[in-house]
């Protein structure tokens, strides 16, 4: 795998990177928070992108778990995880999440329990789909570093003077 | 600190946010721009640090909601003890709530993926001295601040404008030396503003001009200018606003089947392309799907087959496209027929059809009289034919027992509907009227591109082709009810369809 060439993996990273704005799972507020990735910190886009996941991932906790309470009524602290969700979202460029949260938001704010309902499975479903997708773009920078480091000692040939 | 020399490299910076991810985002661009940054995630703590350092911090950067106390109240509680300058993020950029921070004394209020561009520009709000002289509620200070632009700017601008308003006019220039004090556009003036322009709209000979407008609004202190320049600036506010609530700002009046479609065919559509599958086992990211993913986006729900949902992806099978192309029209129309009796319409005959799901953006999540799709749901299934799905191609992870819708192109639509009529059985579920495609109320499609529109209305062509052939059915009211619980989201966009004056049989 080492010696699969830094080129091919940077190419293939932007492939990928490009499908993801194709579809509209990221916008251009990503390319912003890699640009705020420099030598003074090198892993900022993963750390904050871990971050979002942890974040995210326990919004989703709780809003699954106010939904699941049958004398569920609290509409308002959902309303407040889901402004949570949306600005940690577009703070990354997960365009599609965000999207889904407006949507959620507004059928918490009409108290409409079913629509919350699908709007979390979406939810879900978005948010899974973008961390996996971005789990595999970090997976290849990690690999692109890699590669980029190998250095190959260059190859000695036999002397044979005739 | 070299405060002197190179002031904004040495701006302090107190940035509160609540949210961790936005407050990250935010330090790292502020340091960037070389400011020095103490973050803090309460709106209290951020209170307590600027008590007892008070003249140390040149500029507070803060977040509108938050959960102890949201960004208004610190703001207030920051204005009673210092005059340091803050700046407001929010999500939330409706032109109330950037009213309301400018009201409550910010320097300015951004929108909430704050920009580098803008974050280097702090340094000049932290110089400026804070005017007070804006009265809270004037339409002035609401345009500076959704446009954010200095208001010295704005007032050049402003003169420029009047300048060009004034032109024909020629006793302007030396009225405008006396007319040169600031007029503050409150509350009640804006609104005889308003309803002098409402006036004219009713009249359709007159034309909207500063002239007339000053007439019916009666104000001694106005004067055409004055008038001019707030009619410019207003009809400028209205177009601004139709744009944004065009892409984000949501209506609240509208119901929630109207609302997320801005949102959605923004980020779904693209336009041109059509959306191919092809799995690509070895690279890891199976589907580079998209590809016209229609206005109305289409989602095909291939269902049974969970060994290929363990592959996770699977490319459409060219054979079965064929196939169902090369069906003719006619002929599958008379062999569908005779399988047609109402007896044979319940759940039996309804397993072995295909399933089609019809994904209209807007219409996700509309009523609430159905239950929630639950991921249980989806197994009941179970025996259906095979499609030709691929949900997104992810491997199995923590919220994976929700299965990914994946769009289909037209064409591929196109050809299942012509080829499978009890689909569309499926699909309409009800006794249609023959007017069907009248059912789609105007008010519905307004939001969707004319691109859209025409899709539509050739689904809705191909739909009544079938329609008709089944109003001679007579569904019992006990089909009709497995027909909805088959496919929420499709039951659901029926159910928008009936009216109340078709009777349900």
């Amino acid at each position: 795998m080492l010696g699969f060439g830094a080129e091919r993996l940077r190419a293939y990273m932007n492939r990928l990177l490009a499908l993801l704005f194709h579809q509209g799972v990221l916008d251009e507020q990503f390319l912003q928070l890699q640009q705020l990735q420099d030598e003074s910190s090198p892993n900022f886009v993963s750390e904050v992108v871990n971050i979002y996941f942890h974040e995210s991932e326990k919004l989703l906790r709780n809003l699954r778990g106010l939904l699941l309470d049958r004398e569920f009524s609290d509409f308002k602290k959902m309303g407040s995880h889901l402004n949570q969700f949306m600005g940690s979202s577009s703070s990354i460029g997960a365009q599609r999440v965000r999207n889904v949260c407006v949507a959620f938001r507004a059928a918490s704010e009409q108290s409409n329990r079913a629509g919350c309902m699908r709007a979390l499975e979406l939810l879900e479903c978005e948010y899974c789909y973008l961390k996996n997708k971005l789990h595999e773009l970090f997976q290849i920078e990690q690999q692109r570093i890699l590669a980029a480091a190998v250095r190959y000692p260059p190859v000695q040939h036999p002397i044979n003077n005739p | 600190m070299d405060n002197n020399n190179n002031f904004q490299s040495s701006l302090r910076v107190l940035a509160v946010d609540d949210n961790i991810v936005c407050l990250e985002m935010l330090v790292v661009g502020l340091q960037q721009c070389g400011y020095e940054v103490t973050a803090k995630t309460g709106a209290l703590e951020a209170l307590a640090i600027l008590k007892e350092n008070k003249d140390y911090f040149d500029i507070v950067v803060t977040d509108v909601t938050m959960p102890d106390i949201d960004g208004f109240k610190l703001l207030e509680l920051i204005r009673l003890e210092t005059d340091i300058p803050v700046i407001m993020i929010s999500t939330n950029i409706d032109p109330q709530t950037v009213v309301k921070g400018v009201k409550h004394g910010a320097q300015d209020y951004l929108a909430k993926p704050v920009k580098v561009e803008d974050l280097r520009k702090l340094w000049e709000y932290a110089t400026k001295k804070p005017e007070y002289d804006h009265t809270p509620s004037s339409i002035e200070t609401r345009e500076t601040v959704v446009q954010s632009l200095s208001p010295e700017d704005y007032k050049e601008r402003d003169m420029e404008k009047e300048d060009e308003i004034s032109r024909s006019d020629q006793i302007t220039s030396s009225r405008k030396k006396h007319t040169k004090k600031r007029i503050t556009w409150t509350r009640q003036l804006h609104k005889k503003f308003l309803d002098a322009i409402q006036q004219l709209q009713v009249d359709l000979h007159s034309k909207i001009i500063p002239t007339k407008i000053l007439e019916i609004m009666d104000e001694p202190d106005l004067t055409r200018e004055n008038v001019g320049s707030h009619l410019q600036k207003y009809r400028k506010m209205l177009a601004k606003q139709r744009k944004t609530l065009g892409q984000d700002i949501i209506d609240t009046n509208r119901t929630m089947e109207h609302l997320p479609d801005a949102d959605f065919t923004a980020s779904t559509i693209i336009p041109g392309r059509p959306i191919i599958t092809r799995s690509n086992s070895g690279g890891g990211y199976g589907i580079s799907n998209a590809g016209q993913m229609n206005p109305i986006s289409r989602y095909l729900m291939k269902t049974g087959m969970s060994d290929s949902f363990s592959a996770n992806t699977k490319p459409l099978n060219n054979n079965d496209l064929q196939f169902q192309h090369n069906l003719l029209h006619s002929q599958v129309m008379n062999q569908m027929q005779p399988a047609m009796p109402s007896s044979l319409l319940g759940n039996d005959y309804m397993a072995n059809s295909t399933q089609i799901r019809c994904f209209m953006p807007g219409y996700r999540y509309l009523n609430s009289s159905f239950p929630p799709p639950t991921s249980g749901n989806l197994g009941q299934h179970h025996s259906h034919p095979v499609l030709g799905i691929a949900p997104y191609s992810q491997s199995p992870g923590a919220f994976c027992n929700v299965y990914s819708p994946y769009q289909i192109s037209k064409g591929f639509l196109n050809q299942v509907l012509n080829s499978q009529p009890d689909l569309l059985l499926e699909q309409v579920g009800c006794p249609l009227p023959g007017n069907f495609s009248g059912h789609f109320d105007a008010a519905n499609m307004t939001n969707f591109g004319d691109e859209a529109k025409s899709e539509m209305n050739e689904c809705l062509g191909n739909m009544q082709i079938f329609s008709n052939e089944l109003i001679g059915e007579n569904f019992s009211s006990d089909n009709q009810h497995d027909f909805f619980k088959q496919d929420d989201d499709l039951s659901a966009i029926l159910n928008e369809f009936r009216t109340p004056s078709v009777p349900p049989l």
